[in-house]
């Protein structure tokens, strides 16, 4: 398989937990859980933010791979292609 | 530099922390730390240097301990926030109280779903406590409108006291290690038995450190069919309890608070048990100072009618100077002052955000 590295859209309130950084380029990804597996190994506050200690995506939090919606039971099954973005949003509130 | 009064108020929005002199004339307030999200409990730990801990319980990113040791002018995150391990399958929905431990760095914490944890590290490491969290009865609790949440840590020695809704009252006597669920005279009015081994909805417990043998509990109360059994007194370290109601225009309330100097002065916030409001519109704190024999209504410089508000459980609060004031926070923002032990009641700010909890302390 070819190896490639992919652009993950971190949210403003969780770039304190990555140096500031809105976007890190990780290695070696193969599917989205690839990119929360080495999150939890670097950033484990930004892993925390985003998952539960169930390793479940929080709640309120949508992962998306470009502009698809993807649940927690795709992360694993969801095979990236060189060029994807992977992005995790506030899920839209009130009060 | 001379003594301060300083309260953390811990709001939906955030925590707000305001200061004032000794007199307790004009309150300084700063904030929100913590912006946007919810803050649910508060210690303001001055037993050395005074250090300030809250919970940040944001429904989208977990949780958070904020810390500040320059009395609340910064705040910054722990290390890490109490976290069930991986394979318990339960999973954190809030912080619901930090208190201290024996040791300068050592902490309580109560979450939900009920369970408590222990820092020794100033809340940087948790470490869950096996002797409540895994009881055999945690997971025949009930959760209630609140949530299933842990929220009383009341410690005398090695002697702990825990509030949780809905599991009733759990005692240890060998410092957190193990529990026993002490309800005797705790009732229910949501189960057929109203007086069960455990599983009451106990909203607040009290203990004053110069007599701890007794202790003061809001139960959930406000059951026509089961009256008097929301305020009570133990006078053998809650293993039984018996009803101090009587006199109240309600047995239902959240806090419940007791006089720095005196154990037998305490603090109730009647609350309508149906809408969980001021009864009839007109909002009062009830002071006994006979240990709960008789109460008196304490609302002058309180709205006369037309005030609905809610005082939750964790936001009613009493400072430590020589004549003391009680603080209490509403649901719809105002904070109040009630000076001279609540004799005289105003409003320090009338427009925060709904209030969680209130914490007072003189530094």
């Amino acid at each position: 398989m070819q190896s490639f590295s992919t652009d993950f859209e971190i949210p403003a309130p969780l770039r304190q937990y990555c140096d500031g950084k809105a976007k890190l380029v990780i290695d070696s990804t193969s599917n989205p859980q690839s990119i929360l597996d080495r999150i939890a190994a670097e950033y484990p506050k930004l892993y925390r933010s985003i998952c539960d200690e169930s390793g479940k995506l929080r709640k309120h939090l949508n992962l998306f791979v470009n502009e698809d919606l993807i649940s927690g039971s795709q992360l694993g099954e969801i095979e990236l292609r060189p060029g994807d973005v992977v992005g995790v949003f506030q899920a839209v509130s009130g009060g | 530099m001379s003594e301060r009064v300083v309260l953390c108020i811990g709001t939906k929005k955030g925590l707000f922390v305001a200061e004032s002199g000794r007199a307790r004339g004009r309150f300084n307030l700063r904030g929100p730390f913590g912006s946007g999200v919810a803050v649910y409990s508060a210690l303001i730990d001055n037993r050395f240097s005074p250090v300030i801990y809250a919970s940040s319980c944001s429904p989208f990113f977990g949780m958070n301990v904020l810390r500040s040791t320059d009395l609340g002018n910064r705040f910054k995150e722990t290390r890490s926030a109490p976290a069930f391990p991986g394979d318990d399958g339960r999973v954190m929905g809030n912080i619901w109280s930090i208190e201290t431990g024996k040791n300068k760095k050592e902490l309580w914490c109560g979450v939900e779903p009920a369970s408590l944890f222990h820092s020794d590290d100033n809340g940087n490491s948790w470490e869950l406590v096996a002797g409540i969290s895994h009881h055999d009865h945690a997971r025949k609790w009930q959760p209630g409108n609140g949530g299933l949440c842990l929220h009383t840590i009341v410690r005398d020695g090695d002697r702990m006291h825990l509030g949780i809704s809905t599991g009733g009252h759990y005692v240890s006597e060998d410092a957190g290690q193990t529990f026993k669920a002490a309800n005797k005279g705790v009732g229910a009015g949501f189960v057929p038995n109203p007086y069960p081994e455990f599983g009451q909805c106990v909203h607040k417990i009290a203990m004053h450190e110069k007599a701890p043998g007794r202790l003061y509990m809001q139960n959930h109360g406000g059951w026509d069919d089961r009256p008097g059994i929301g305020v009570l007194r133990s006078d053998d370290h809650g293993q039984n309890w018996y009803s101090i109601a009587a006199g109240l225009p309600s047995d239902f309330g959240f806090p419940i608070v007791v006089h720095p100097d005196d154990p037998d002065v305490v603090y109730v916030v009647p609350l309508e048990g149906t809408t969980r409001t001021c009864p009839g519109g007109k909002p009062a704190v009830y002071r006994s100072q006979n240990g709960g024999k008789s109460w008196k209504k304490l609302n002058k410089g309180m709205p006369k009618k037309d005030s609905y508000f809610t005082v939750l459980r964790d936001a009613m609060d009493i400072d430590r100077m020589k004549s003391p004031a009680l603080y209490f926070g509403t649901t719809t923002g105002q904070l109040w002052i009630g000076r001279d032990g609540g004799e005289q009641w105003d409003c320090l700010f009338d427009s925060l955000p709904p209030i969680n909890c209130v914490k007072a302390a003189v530094v």
